[in-house]
């Protein structure tokens, strides 16, 4: 075996090479930083007076909208488009209309569409979202396709523009997605729904949740939830017909987490028996809800429940029920003969106080 | 076998483990650089306004705090400001010998709360537990002093929401941290557990508990750190998380999904390195039962931290990190190269063992060989400046790399001033302070192998929470 010995052995030379290359990269890294750095910084500077330019100028032309608009400069049109997307989302109302027809005036749709297809994911996100504000229809099949394809942020990007384009019919072409991609972030497709408004996604939300019930219950559960976005006396008959026609222990807490009704107590109270605690505890909290004095009784026997989370929900539901006060809870405390129980109405009692 | 070939055997090995660490490091390099710019585009619709739907999930923040009087109020303060929908703070006081509950009674009209404590991991007994009429998701628990991972659970066991974030006390987060942090959670339901990147808060200003303005440590010792802690969550943790390789989330900002963390039993009290332990059991635990699950980090999730300036506490807790590493990989040892290792278990647990436990030693005796071999005339002194000048000019270039990497990606040190500062930074920790660090993490490896017991690492606060500049 060779040693390493000296300035002609091929190791030496080898590592050599090595520091060689090393000091070679090094020197390109930090020529490439400071250029990058360099650049940056000038590119900054001008976006920055760019956007602030058109964020006036965009501002201006809602109350007059024969504001004339500069050229838009191609390097940072993307950039304008974002400023313009952040300002409709800020706006609501008759004025965002007017947004609209100084984009189009300025050729942002034209540019949408072009960036939708670009390469690069932020344009082509960018470029997704403001063909929905723009209401494109042009672009339907083209943003219908992006919906279904497998990257669930620029799908759900899409899945949202259509619903922005026509809200009945963006709903109808996404909800079967919404029902079926579990890699959709449900904060995200709650963010859409509320875009659709509360009364256009009865209708389909509690059409998908039927539908799904049967064969994933889990899906159902999950559109179920979406389901207190939209007005409780709307959705109550469906939550009520889910409620009755499943045994799935998940399905059935979110339908009563969505139940908001007094009426819906008579649906309620037979799950604070259930053999699953968390339906019992979600039971005991809408309890506190919509139930009476008379349901103290279950209640107080569900203090003694083995499950902590379900003594604290009949806790919490015992002193949010009418007519019952302080000295109401400390006579059931007292009479209770679970330790824990009294635990958790001591519990309740001083964190009422407090908030 | 002459001693000729034992030295040209022992060259070789040397050689091939220094080239092995370095394709492993560029290897983590490129893997980040590629995550990086994903997370970036994917993130490029989250800075509009109509994000939020009020579906995101509410999250405990657990606050260890054993004798932390100078901090915890402003950094308490700082939290009651995060931007996120729903959120509770539980700090834990374990058994602080200074007037830490007494400042935090002071400071937020602390009274007495009659919380019935759920014991679902066993830890040492509660003493009180308070809530603030001002601040109704503030609780403070008090509790016998048990180390970091008691108190840890003791906060898991109080929490009321499903993910918990554990955060130490000498932290600050920026407003939007928490919504950073918990996105991948809300993006996809496999996500267990996320780590955020750590960096020193030292040099920077901070007003109201809150960072007002990045900055560089004028301490030396601090500044060789923001390169080390760069290096190490950009590149690192980012790298091995593209491949759910991920084995350590900071116990100084990461966020659990907490019914997964009780299901393994909590932190573990019996190691000093309890955050890592819990990472890679967390692995074995979800390989062993099959599940699908991520471990991921967050890039741009920031939390900034007090790092040490002096010789002695900087010391004493690589001592203790390379102890805890050790714990985490022994505890664990079943996932190694196991039958349902997967990444984990057949890459980054042996190349950890490899690089980051043993590596130590290996540098450290490789220097020491190198060494005695130039007085011995085994090598030839060229040959030995020629491997130095590689092992330090590769050991640059990563850390250069990693600060191009950061200013393109992040920009978070904006003067030009700072930027040559870095770069001057990235050469000078290799003259000295990385065979510094090996050589304390040796002492740990050696401390561990005698078995000598550790708790709550010491560090002498100077306050900079509460500090103006």
């Amino acid at each position: 075996m060779p040693a390493f010995d000296g300035a002609s052995n091929v190791y030496a030379r080898t590592v050599g090479d090595v520091a060689l290359a090393g000091a070679a990269l090094i020197a390109a890294f930090t020529a490439l930083l400071l250029v990058l750095r360099l650049g940056h910084q000038l590119r900054r500077r001008r976006r920055d007076a760019l956007t602030a330019t058109w964020q006036a100028m965009l501002i201006r032309s809602l109350g007059s909208p024969d504001e004339p608009l500069p050229p838009l400069p191609r390097r940072f049109a993307a950039d304008v488009l974002c400023t313009w997307i952040y300002l409709r989302e800020c706006l609501r109302g008759e004025v965002t209309e007017r947004l609209d027809a100084v984009a189009r005036r300025a050729g942002f749709d034209d540019l949408a569409r072009h960036m939708a297809r670009s390469r690069g994911r932020w344009r082509r996100l960018v470029g997704i979202a403001a063909l929905g504000y723009l209401r494109e229809r042009a672009a339907w099949d083209e943003l219908r396709l992006i919906a279904h394809s497998r990257h669930p942020v620029e799908s759900l990007a899409a899945a949202r523009a259509l619903v922005h384009i026509d809200i009945e019919q963006g709903l109808a072409a996404v909800m079967p997605l919404i029902a079926s991609r579990a890699d959709w972030p449900p904060s995200r497709v709650a963010a859409l729904l509320q875009d659709a408004g509360p009364d256009a996604m009865v209708e389909p939300l509690t059409r998908a949740a039927a539908e799904a019930a049967p064969a994933s219950p889990d899906r159902a559960a999950q559109l179920v939830r979406y389901m207190v976005l939209a007005p409780s006396a709307l959705v109550a008959p469906h939550v009520r017909a889910l409620v009755a026609g499943t045994h799935d222990a998940g399905l059935i807490r979110a339908c009563l987490h969505v139940l908001s009704n007094a009426d819906d107590a008579d649906v309620v109270r037979p799950f604070l028996a259930h053999p699953d605690w968390p339906v019992r505890s979600e039971a005991a909290r809408t309890i506190g809800r919509l139930g009476t004095a008379a349901d103290v009784p279950v209640l107080t026997s569900l203090l003694g429940d083995t499950a902590w989370w379900v003594r604290y929900r009949a806790a919490q539901a015992i002193a949010s029920l009418p007519a019952i006060g302080a000295r109401e809870l400390r006579g059931i405390a007292a009479g209770h003969p679970n330790p824990f129980a009294r635990d958790m109405i001591a519990h309740v009692m001083a964190e009422r106080q407090i908030a | 076998m002459t001693l000729r070939d034992v030295v040209a055997g022992s060259g070789w090995v040397f050689l091939a483990y220094f080239l092995a660490l370095q394709v492993c490091y560029l290897s983590l390099l490129v893997l980040a650089a590629m995550k990086l710019r994903r997370e970036l585009e994917d993130a490029t619709l989250d800075r509009f306004p109509r994000m939020r739907s009020g579906f995101e999930q509410p999250v405990t923040i657990v606050v260890p705090a054993y004798n932390e009087m100078a901090n915890i109020a402003a950094s308490l303060r700082s939290l009651l400001q995060l931007e996120y929908p729903a959120y509770e703070i539980i700090v834990v006081n374990d058994g602080s010998t200074d007037a830490t509950l007494e400042t935090l009674i002071r400071e937020f009209a602390l009274v007495p709360f009659p919380e019935a404590y759920r014991l679902r991991l066993p830890i040492k007994p509660i003493r009180g537990v308070y809530r603030a009429p001002a601040h109704p998701n503030l609780r403070v628990l008090d509790k016998e002093n048990g180390g970091k991972a008691d108190a840890l659970n003791a906060g898991i066991n109080a929490a009321r929401y499903p993910l918990f974030c554990s955060l130490d006390a000498d932290s600050i987060l920026q407003r939007d941290s928490l919504d950073r942090i918990v996105k991948p959670f809300l993006d996809d339901p496999t996500v267990i557990a996320a780590g955020g990147t750590v960096r020193p808060a030292n040099g920077c200003r901070v007003q109201g508990g809150f960072l007002t303005q990045t900055g560089l440590p004028r301490d030396p010792l601090a500044l060789l750190q923001v390169v080390e802690y760069m290096r190490s969550f950009l590149f690192g943790r980012l790298g091995w998380s593209q491949i759910n390789g991920m084995l350590v989330i900071s116990g100084a900002f990461g966020v659990f999904h907490k019914e997964t963390v009780v299901a393994a039993g909590g932190y573990r009290t019996n190691t000093i390195g309890e955050d890592m332990e819990l990472v890679v059991r967390l692995h074995r635990l979800q390989r062993e039962a099959g599940r699908r699950y991520r471990i991921v980090q967050v890039p741009e999730a920031t939390c900034w931290t007090e790092v040490p300036e002096s010789v002695d506490v900087l010391r004493s807790q690589r001592v203790r990190w390379q102890r805890g590493l050790g714990d985490s990989l022994t505890m664990n040892a079943s996932l190694f190269a196991g039958r349902s290792g997967g990444a984990p278990g057949w890459i980054a647990m042996p190349v950890t063992m490899l690089f980051e436990w043993i590596g130590p030693a290996v540098e450290v005796v490789g220097y020491a060989f190198a060494a005695v071999a130039i007085v011995m005339g085994w090598f030839s002194t060229h040959f030995a400046l020629l491997l130095l000048a590689a092992a330090f000019g590769l050991g640059v270039l990563l850390s250069v790399v990693t600060v191009l990497l950061d200013d393109v990606a992040f920009h978070v040190y904006r003067s030009w001033k700072d930027l040559f500062l870095l770069l001057g930074a990235s050469v000078v920790e290799n003259l000295g302070y990385r065979q510094m660090n090996a050589w304390w993490r040796l002492c740990g490896l050696m401390k561990r192998a005698r078995g000598s017991k550790e708790r709550w690492g010491v560090m002498a606060r100077r306050a900079v929470l509460h500090s103006a500049d």
